[in-house]
């Protein structure tokens, strides 16, 4: 696995805790544990494409 | 009846005393970043980070110290409470310093406080809610300084990249450092210092000698308060500084202006929300996520990960275990007593 993928990997559980979070969260502040969640998948996603595009460059 | 005037003064400056040695703790966050790029002298760094934490009362609402003043219910304090409470505090940063564990005093003051109320009067006094609010942003608080620290710098990389003048974008990221430190350390000042108020407020409501009405409005705090706890953090930010002054030319050569603006800014925009909402959170353990933001733009294993371990023990470890000491503290006081 190469460190971007490792990096996507981290982003992905850092989304998946603030997603366990939100039904513990007062209700008020609920929106900071969905926009962090939401946040950190765009990151593990962008991460994830950015290895993409690296790992197909190289190739190239 | 009022608990004597002696007591409460010595309780207070117990207090304090905890304050200065935040500061003195914290300080290497605020000015590390801009001595070790030589933006500013050591002692100007001290200088401007304690100014920076004292004006902190100027700029944010004092809600952080009525949140804590508000986690055990009026009614069950009383100066042993407190006494316990910060004892507690104290000795669980002491021990867990001596034994290289990792810690945060902003969660052990909280869990101290949960602790001495627990063991005097139950779980029916401790504002769960507060508790809760407090708890979720102990993980929350690192991880929004991550995402921060990460956007930020991935976005002035892909500016940055563009330009041409590679001195005058070091230039230009040596100034913003100044601000990105004025930034952090004001967080620093408004979080750390208001939880100290919110101590010394509830103290002097258990004693008799303030109105609990203050807690209702976000200003409400009596002024000698609120400035005392700025000077003891700002004191603390000093004296703390020329500590490290002494280790900063071994230990952090490699510093670079640009990583280290993105990580104070995204540490400072965290602080000024939560303190904004009137949570409270560590600020060690915020620019530790938003430090660990930057170095991830790189790569993944620029990370110091054990750094970032030590803060997951200590999110487990503080609150129970400031709170375990201090109800025995209380044990002991009540049996004093």
């Amino acid at each position: 696995m190469s460190g971007l993928d490792r990096r996507a990997v981290f982003f992905a559980i850092a989304g998946i805790v603030c997603l366990v979070l939100v039904p513990v969260t007062p209700s008020d502040l609920q929106w900071v544990g969905f926009t962090m969640a939401v946040t950190f998948a765009v990151l593990a996603a962008a991460s994830l494409l950015d290895d993409l595009s690296r790992s197909r460059s190289r190739r190239g | 009846m009022s608990t004597p005037l002696s007591l409460v003064v010595l309780v207070v400056a117990i207090a304090l005393v905890f304050d200065f040695v935040n500061g003195f703790h914290d300080a290497a966050n605020s000015i590390a970043t801009v001595v070790a790029t030589r933006v500013l002298t050591p002692v100007q760094a001290v200088i401007w980070a304690a100014f920076w934490n004292f004006a902190a009362f100027l700029v944010l609402p004092l809600k952080v110290a009525n949140e804590i003043a508000k986690i055990i219910d009026a009614s069950a304090v009383s100066i042993g409470l407190v006494f316990a409470g910060l004892a507690g505090a104290i000795f669980w940063n002491v021990l867990t310093a001596r034994l290289g564990l990792p810690s945060s005093s902003s969660h052990a003051l909280i869990g101290g406080l949960l602790g001495a109320g627990l063991a005097k009067a139950g779980p029916d006094v401790v504002n769960w809610e507060k508790i809760k609010r407090t708890a979720v942003f102990i993980v929350y608080s690192p991880l929004v300084g991550l995402a921060l620290g990460f956007v930020l710098v991935v976005g002035v990389m892909w500016i940055v990249h563009r330009m041409t003048a590679k001195r005058k974008v070091e230039r230009t990221f040596r100034g913003l450092q100044l601000v990105s430190a004025a930034a952090f350390s004001l967080g620093h000042g408004a979080n750390d210092a208001q939880k100290t108020m919110g101590i010394i407020a509830v103290l002097l409501i258990g004693a008799n000698r303030l109105d609990p009405g203050v807690l209702e409005s976000a200003d409400g705090l009596p002024l000698w308060i609120v400035l005392s706890c700025h000077g003891a953090i700002a004191l603390g930010t000093m004296f703390g500084g020329w500590k490290i002054v002494k280790t900063m030319g071994n230990k952090l050569t490699r510093l670079q202006p640009m990583g280290g603006v993105c990580a104070e800014s995204a540490a400072a925009m965290t602080l000024f929300f939560t303190s904004y909402k009137g949570i409270p959170v560590s600020t060690t353990h915020t620019i530790t996520g938003a430090i660990v933001g930057v170095g991830s733009a790189n790569r993944l294993s620029a990370v110091r990960w054990n750094v970032a371990s030590q803060v997951v023990w200590a999110w487990v470890l503080t609150i129970p275990g400031s709170a375990a000491v201090a109800a025995l503290t209380y044990g002991v006081v009540a049996v004093l007593s």
